[in-house]
């Protein structure tokens, strides 16, 4: 049953993704929420793209389009880093956790050694002497 | 033994324990998003007007907080209503918008944004509704926060 309804899927989904197609804004706005939910800083491009709506209630549009245009051409190219930064990302956070990790075990091999290194040189100058 | 075995592994557990708590605050934990509105009077205070000359500029602050975990553009409606007829979680309240406002908020930031209504006619109870709309997967979408403030509408001067 489920593998008759997957072809029908399959010739569905071009009409369901055919709708309007987004304009700069919408697609500025998409690229936003993408984009910092994977953590970049858009930060410049939310005060673009706010400056943008200010400018589009004053009535203009050219100046807003330009605004959009620019916040957009940021947004690709921060898209565009997406992959690179996600893998630089995920690798900091396991090495950091590979290196928290590893204290315990390296605290079991290294700390009696230390102790005992420490505890023999600070007792070097003792003289052993034979009670009778 | 130089180091006694209990002692080190009192040490190994305090140690073991630590690496535990460290790891886990260094994992990113995905805490619950929610957007949220409020109503402000004019001076940004929770003292609201309770009658409004109809014709005469109706003052207001809203407020709106991003906490979604990403930066988040949203739609401010302000509808009018009335006793009974306001929205809920999951419906907006069905009437045309008498006045909106778009902004981008990044995650962990909020804004107050002066509202100027000019509202006209008569009635009691009018409901003057403000709507959070999100902007989501491409499209907007009704969150389900709202808030809602009754005025008595009137043609004169109000009553104190």
């Amino acid at each position: 049953m489920s593998l008759r309804i997957i072809p029908l899927l399959l010739l569905l989904i071009p009409f369901l993704s055919s709708g309007a197609q987004p304009n700069g804004l919408e697609r500025a706005l998409s690229l936003i929420e993408l984009l910092s939910g994977e953590g970049m800083n858009v930060s410049r491009q939310v005060d673009l793209l706010n400056s943008a709506l200010a400018l589009y209630r004053q009535g203009k549009v050219k100046e807003a389009d330009d605004l959009v245009n620019e916040a957009l051409n940021e947004l690709v190219s921060l898209q565009a880093e997406l992959p690179s930064y996600t893998f630089w990302r995920d690798l900091w956070l396991l090495l950091r956790i590979s290196a928290i990790a590893s204290v315990p075990p390296a605290f079991y091999y290294a700390f009696p050694r230390i102790y005992a290194y420490l505890w023999y040189r600070a007792r070097r100058k003792w003289v052993v002497r034979r009670i009778k | 033994m130089i180091l006694d075995d209990e002692v080190f592994a009192v040490l190994m557990a305090i140690v073991i324990v630590s690496c535990a708590i460290a790891i886990a605050m260094t994992i990113p934990r995905k805490t619950e998003p929610f957007a949220a509105i409020g109503i402000l009077n004019e001076e940004g205070k929770m003292n609201y007007p309770r009658t409004v000359i109809s014709g005469k500029p109706l003052k207001l602050n809203v407020f709106i907080d991003n906490h979604e975990g990403r930066a988040s553009a949203f739609i401010v409606f302000v509808k009018l209503g009335s006793r009974g007829n306001i929205p809920n979680n999951t419906n907006p309240l069905n009437s045309e918008p008498i006045w909106n406002y778009t902004i981008v908020l990044n995650d962990r930031s909020n804004i107050t944004i002066p509202v100027e209504l000019n509202l006209s006619g008569e009635g009691n109870d009018v409901a003057i509704v403000f709507e959070l709309w999100e902007f989501n997967s491409s499209k907007w979408v009704y969150t389900g926060r709202w808030c809602h403030l009754y005025v008595n509408l009137t043609r004169g001067a109000p009553n104190g």
